[in-house]
């Protein structure tokens, strides 16, 4: 049995496919003989640079000339003069076997673009690494695993996945996913709960201990993975799926109700995504809207920042998509755990404190400034709203509003419509700007509290740090007082007020949150059904008692106690 | 024959120029070297013109010797000035 941490639940049966990382497979090192090594090298470097070339000829004919470029390069580096006389040479003089001999070389080769200076260049490493992981499966003819199509239920087991991977993913068949790298906030892991794909994540060893094709229960609903189970076990789990599937079907019922409160009071219930892949999971569930479109996925996983053109269409889409419902965007969030190097952020002692966000993006006003001329001139095709992410102080709100507004002008200048009634909001997620909620609302059209950081920046926790993850504390009475006081100071200034953090999701801390009068709630879009389900039999009365009451506990573990015990119930 | 040039791409030599140069050094015959930073790297190795982490506005050196040495350098010229489009 292994353990890890639920960062998508559910529960999955299935054969364990497990992608290796070939670098690491175990190898003969010495050969007495290298004539037959040198052959095997060969042939080994042909097989790669065909399955290249097909790779080439595929993605030209699906997205043209720009993606399929790099198969060029990396049939170029197989074939590469330098690389193959060092492999050569190893084989030949140090008698190594193939396999050795192209792991080293291509190691060495990976650590030199590692170490260099610029950080471009260091990201080339990524193309070494691919395309000589390539070779070496060739060399230990470990099969490419095609993601995209398997013949039976599958559990994938993996070091880690890339969002590259993850975007190929066969859904129907993948049945649930462990990495053994990786947390909630991962991107597999946010991918993992808008395809509703159960997964776990730091499942130490796990592609060593389960072995491929073996039967595998991922239960990420108590957090345990178990592999060829007796009978009876699996019979139990089969059982405990069809509840599982029954309960989802059962909150189908609710695709069609309103969420109104039990006394008449409306909610609306919004979707966060990360892609225009996400719309079908939104549209299933019932979302009355984005709350949330976290835009730095589309900066990442790539070589370049995407143009102008390219932000264009992907917002376009979106808001095409949602067909003239809401939908809100949010500028570039880059930092704390979500690195992208090409950006060029230096390497900080605290990251999370560091340059992230907006704090970057106003200290690199030409990629902010593309980004915002992409999001205006996509406004016409929808409900724009524009939401500034980690804002901790008045001058970085009217900073980034006067910037849109100079490039609002500039496009109509341009005779480039942007729409007349774009909402502007900015994220609560620094207790500076939570406590000066009052003086922010005055500014903007409306709040989104980011209790994930929230939280973190408020009680001193890094929440990525394994060692005190319990002071991580949603129901930390001073995190309600601060949330109240928030949305308190929005009904003041008449302005909206959602929240987009996984907060919303706990059940007892849902009515708390309705309670102290929030009225939007964001989440992922699979949460949907289940918080409308819950809205639907809240009393707004009750929960304005209850969350008075919590805010007279002294105690996060107090709040928690009571609000469980209500559960049970 | 030498000839110095100036990378004038936004992102540098990355995989997709530093290829464009190793294939395009290797349609002749003479042996073609590039020197940057105090290296010297044979110019029809991506790996080696990858391996030189030739950033915008670095200087290069492209040294050529061998028959068809002029030409090397002619066309080397035209795809650095190009910045690398084919």
């Amino acid at each position: 049995m292994l353990k890890g941490t639920i960062t998508s639940s559910g529960i999955g049966i299935g054969r364990a496919v497990i992608l290796h990382q070939a670098e690491n497979a175990a190898h003969p090192i010495h050969v007495t003989d290298p004539a037959p090594e040198l052959l095997l090298f060969q042939a080994a470097v042909a097989e790669a640079v065909h399955e290249v070339e097909a790779l080439r000829v595929r993605t030209l004919a699906a997205l043209g000339e720009d993606k399929a470029a790099i198969f060029e390069a990396h049939a170029q580096i197989l074939q590469d003069p330098e690389f193959q006389a060092q492999v050569r040479e190893e084989i030949s003089t140090h008698r190594l076997t193939a396999v050795e001999a192209s792991r080293r070389v291509s190691q060495t080769f990976i650590r030199m673009f590692q170490e260099m200076d610029n950080a471009y260049m260091r990201e080339r490493a990524i193309d070494v690494k691919d395309v000589t992981g390539r070779l070496l499966r060739k060399l230990q003819q470990i099969p490419e695993i095609d993601l995209s199509s398997f013949d039976s239920d599958t559990i994938l087991i993996a070091g880690d996945i890339t969002p590259s991977q993850m975007a190929m993913l066969d859904h129907k068949k993948v049945k649930g996913i462990i990495t053994e790298a990786g947390g909630k906030n991962s991107h597999t892991s946010i991918m993992a709960r808008t395809l509703e794909i159960p997964a776990m994540a730091g499942v130490k060893d796990a592609t060593t201990l389960i072995k491929a094709s073996a039967e595998v229960i991922l239960d990420a609903e108590a957090g345990v993975i178990l592999w060829n189970p007796q009978p009876e076990v699996k019979n139990d789990y089969s059982k405990k799926i069809l509840v599982l599937e029954e309960q989802k079907r059962n909150l189908l019922e609710y695709l069609e109700l309103e969420p109104v409160t039990a006394d008449g009071s409306t909610v609306s219930l919004y979707a966060n995504i990360s892609s225009p892949q996400d719309l079908a999971s939104v549209i299933k569930n019932g979302a009355q809207g984005i709350g949330l479109f976290r835009t730095e996925f589309i900066f990442m996983d790539r070589a370049l920042a995407p143009t102008e053109e390219e932000q264009y269409l992907i917002y376009k889409s979106v808001l095409e998509g949602m067909k003239g419902l809401p939908v809100v965007i949010r500028t570039l969030d880059v930092g704390g755990d979500k690195q992208i190097p090409y950006l060029r952020i230096p390497t900080e002692a605290n990251p999370f404190l560091g340059l992230r966000a907006i704090r970057y993006c106003l200290r690199n006003v030409e990629i902010f400034k593309t980004q915002l001329r992409a999001l205006l001139r996509s406004s016409v095709h929808g409900r724009l709203s524009i939401m500034f992410p980690m804002i901790s102080n008045l001058e970085e709100v009217l900073e980034a509003r006067s910037l849109l507004t100079e490039i609002a002008f500039e496009l109509k200048a341009q005779g480039v419509p942007v729409s007349a009634d774009i909402m502007i909001g900015i994220m609560i997620e620094v207790p500076s700007a939570a406590l000066l909620a009052d003086v922010l609302a005055q500014h903007v059209d409306f709040f989104s509290i980011g209790t994930n950081d929230l939280i973190q920046y408020l009680c001193a926790v890094d929440r990525m740090n394994e060692s005190i993850k319990e002071l991580y504390d949603p129901y930390h009475p001073a995190v309600l007082r601060l949330i109240g006081q928030v949305i308190r100071a929005a009904q003041d200034q008449k302005i909206k007020v959602s929240m987009c953090g996984e907060m919303a999701s706990l059940p007892g801390l849902s009515q708390v949150l309705l309670g102290l009068g929030l009225r939007e709630f964001s989440m992922n879009p699979a949460s949907i059904l289940r918080m409308k389900k819950l809205v639907r039999a809240t009393k707004l009365e009750d929960a304005r008692d209850l969350s008075k009451k919590m805010l007279g506990l002294s105690s996060g573990r107090e709040i928690k106690l009571y609000l469980d015990s209500l559960v049970c119930i | 024959m030498q000839k110095v040039f100036r990378i004038l791409n936004e992102e540098g030599l990355h995989a997709r120029p530093a290829g464009a140069l190793a294939k395009t050094a290797a349609e002749f015959t003479s042996s073609i070297e590039i020197r940057a930073n105090g290296m010297t790297k044979n110019a029809k190795s991506i790996m080696g013109v990858m391996s030189l982490g030739l950033s915008k506005d670095a200087e290069i050196t492209i040294v050529a010797s061998g028959e068809d040495e002029a030409e090397a350098l002619e066309k080397l010229e035209q795809l650095i000035t190009n910045k690398f489009q084919i």
